[in-house]
């Protein structure tokens, strides 16, 4: 049966095992890079080349081209409060709010037993230093991870040491809520209800 | 709530067929393999998403087809909605549509047609394994307690991780103190489905005694755990606590979490006596239809929607006297589908509707 050139096929395997990538979809990439001027794979390479550059922030963990990452250099940010997160993706949404100016602390991860991630195998040992090295200065940590089974364990087990590394930090969850923009109509009802018991008052 | 038309399409043994129902007793006559359950099922499938008797949802499909699909008019408090559910085997794609609108996940439809159903294998509530009875109380408390079915989901998994860490703890591969998180997500989440449960099995006692049974016999739930009593929140907190304490190590040893709502049972008498051991095969049936029942009524007290009433090869093995007495208890719910394979087997009550089923078709009878 006929196949694609061997250096071609090895393409396409290498494309189709990106993340969200099927087969016909790497197909069409692995063509298109294929197509393209020299000049273009070239530059490629060179960005590719690049990756081995990108390390992680020795402060927030967040993905960094040198040792302190672009947001740790801030000087000028809220040293009060700081904002914990599973994974440096997140970092670009919360920024993007604008409604955050504090520094980060990145996990990479959350407890997840059946994934064989444990609290041992996150950046937590590394906060618990980070707040209590900062002698009182950081009051509030908001855990800004997601109400799953794994989130809930991870943000007890963070508050829990925290009790124990430094009490007197203020720790916040983000709460559960209805979507902007959103009419509470066309809400469902699991989401109404959370809503409604997260209630804030005005 | 009652179901006005159910039209079927490659479903089961059915081509097509559409059925015009009434509020009151609706029944479904025919020969062993005619296709009444078929129908019951159909109508299950639009109530809860899946059948309960099917393992797989292309098993619905007729044989040689590719997709089926149910559609299911419901009136509730004279506002009228269509329900379809459309299945198609080739692309393992299962979705439902409430008034033309794709609901984004078929849970959502939970409790939005609620039913209840009793078909002859529900008798093991009362003679099989305590995983059933849990069951009953499980799905009846997540068709109406959006929180309870939440929580039920999340506890299974946090109960799931904290068995593969005891396991790992046994193994020597974990830490002992690895556990503190889960043991303290699984007493929140444990407690939060207990109480539900707890009163959940008072209110059933309530409506057996007072709507179903009167004095003439009486039929009782009693929760059972080995670790607790029915109590309130500070004492099962407390009963958690020292099972920790005094337990872990056959925790560890049998990598199983051996307290909480999935370890316990729930005892079922009759006239005071372990239906379980003491009953006859019908004190027994039943006893499962009246339990139903009373799942029924409490849907309705608690959801102020009439369920829909599935009974299943109804009254094989039930006596002139008490196939009567549960024909009284119909009057206490809006709809009644009931299948069975003669006209003999309903004494004591008139249907309002009656269909033949033969042949994949049904015919109404007048
Ligand atoms: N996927 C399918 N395609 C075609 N026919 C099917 C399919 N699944 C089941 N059947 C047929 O449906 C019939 C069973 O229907 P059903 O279970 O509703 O019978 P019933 O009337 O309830 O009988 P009983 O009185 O024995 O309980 C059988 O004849 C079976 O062959
Ligand atoms: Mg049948
Ligand atoms: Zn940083």
């Amino acid at each position: 049966m006929y196949n694609y050139p061997y250096k071609l096929q090895k393409l396409i395997n290498e494309v189709s095992r990106l993340p969200g990538i099927g087969p016909k979809m790497a197909e069409r990439i692995a063509l298109y890079i294929m197509k393209r001027e020299p000049e273009y794979t070239e530059n490629f390479k060179e960005i590719l080349d690049g990756v081995k550059d990108i390390t992680l922030c020795t402060r927030c963990f967040n993905v960094s081209d040198g040792n302190i990452c672009s947001i740790c250099a801030e000087d000028n940010r809220d040293r009060l409060i700081m904002c914990v997160l599973e994974s440096p993706e997140d970092v670009v949404m919360v920024e993007r709010t604008g409604k955050f100016k504090g520094y980060y602390h990145i996990l990479h991860g959350l407890i997840n037993p059946l994934n064989n991630m444990l609290a041992e195998n996150l950046r937590i040992r590394e906060l618990c230093d980070r707040v209590k090295g900062s002698n009182g200065e950081i009051k509030e940590l908001i855990l800004a991870i997601n109400h799953t089974v794994e989130g809930d364990a991870t943000a007890l087990y963070i508050s829990e040491l925290m009790k124990e590394y430094a009490a007197g930090v203020k720790i916040t969850r983000l709460a559960k809520g209805l979507p902007t923009g959103s009419d509470i109509k066309y809400a469902d009802e699991i989401t109404l209800g959370q809503a409604i018991v997260e209630r804030k008052e005005m | 709530m009652y179901i006005k038309q159910v039209e079927l399409a490659n479903f089961r043994s059915y081509n097509s067929l559409k059925l015009k129902l009434t509020p009151g007793i609706n029944v479904f006559y025919g020969i062993n393999g005619a296709g009444k359950t078929n129908i019951l099922e159909a109508i299950y499938c639009i109530s809860t998403g899946h059948s309960f008797r099917a393992a797989e949802d292309s098993i619905l499909v007729r044989h040689g087809r590719e997709a089926m699909m149910v559609s299911v008019d419901a009136v509730d408090n004279g506002i009228e909605r269509n329900f379809l559910l459309e299945y198609d085997s080739k692309a393992r794609k299962k979705s439902l549509k409430v008034n033309g609108t794709k609901l984004s996940r078929l849970s959502r439809l939970v409790g939005m047609v609620p039913a209840v159903l009793f078909s002859p294998e529900n008798i093991q509530i009362v003679k099989g394994e305590p995983a059933l009875r849990r069951r009953l109380l499980d799905d009846m408390l997540s068709q109406v307690d959006n929180d309870y079915f939440l929580t039920l989901a999340k506890y299974n998994k946090e109960v799931a991780h904290r068995n593969y860490l005891l396991k790992g703890i046994k193994e020597g591969r974990i830490r002992r103190d690895s556990l503190g998180v889960w043991n303290t997500q699984i007493t929140q989440n444990g407690i939060r489905l207990l109480l539900a449960r707890f009163s959940a099995v008072e209110n059933l006692n309530n409506i057996l005694q007072n709507d179903l049974t009167g004095d003439k016999f009486s039929i009782r739930l009693a929760y059972t755990s080995k670790n607790y009593t029915v109590s309130d929140e500070q004492a099962l907190r407390e009963s958690y606590t020292a099972f920790f304490a005094a337990k872990f190590e056959e925790e560890i040893a049998r990598s199983v979490t051996l307290i909480g709502p999935h370890r316990d049972d729930i005892e079922i008498s009759y006239n005071n006596m372990p239906a379980k051991s003491f009953s006859s095969e019908g004190q027994q049936r039943l006893t499962t239809i009246l339990i139903k029942l009373a799942e029924g009524l409490l849907i309705k007290s608690r959801r102020g929607v009439y369920p829909v009433v599935l009974l299943d090869d109804f009254s094989s093995e039930l006596d002139e006297p008490n196939s009567g007495f549960i024909g009284k208890t119909f009057s206490l719910f809006k709809q009644i589908l009931i299948s069975t394979t003669y006209k003999e087997n309903l004494r004591g009550f008139s249907p309002a509707k009656e269909f033949i089923i033969r042949d994949g078709e049904a015919g109404e009878m007048y």
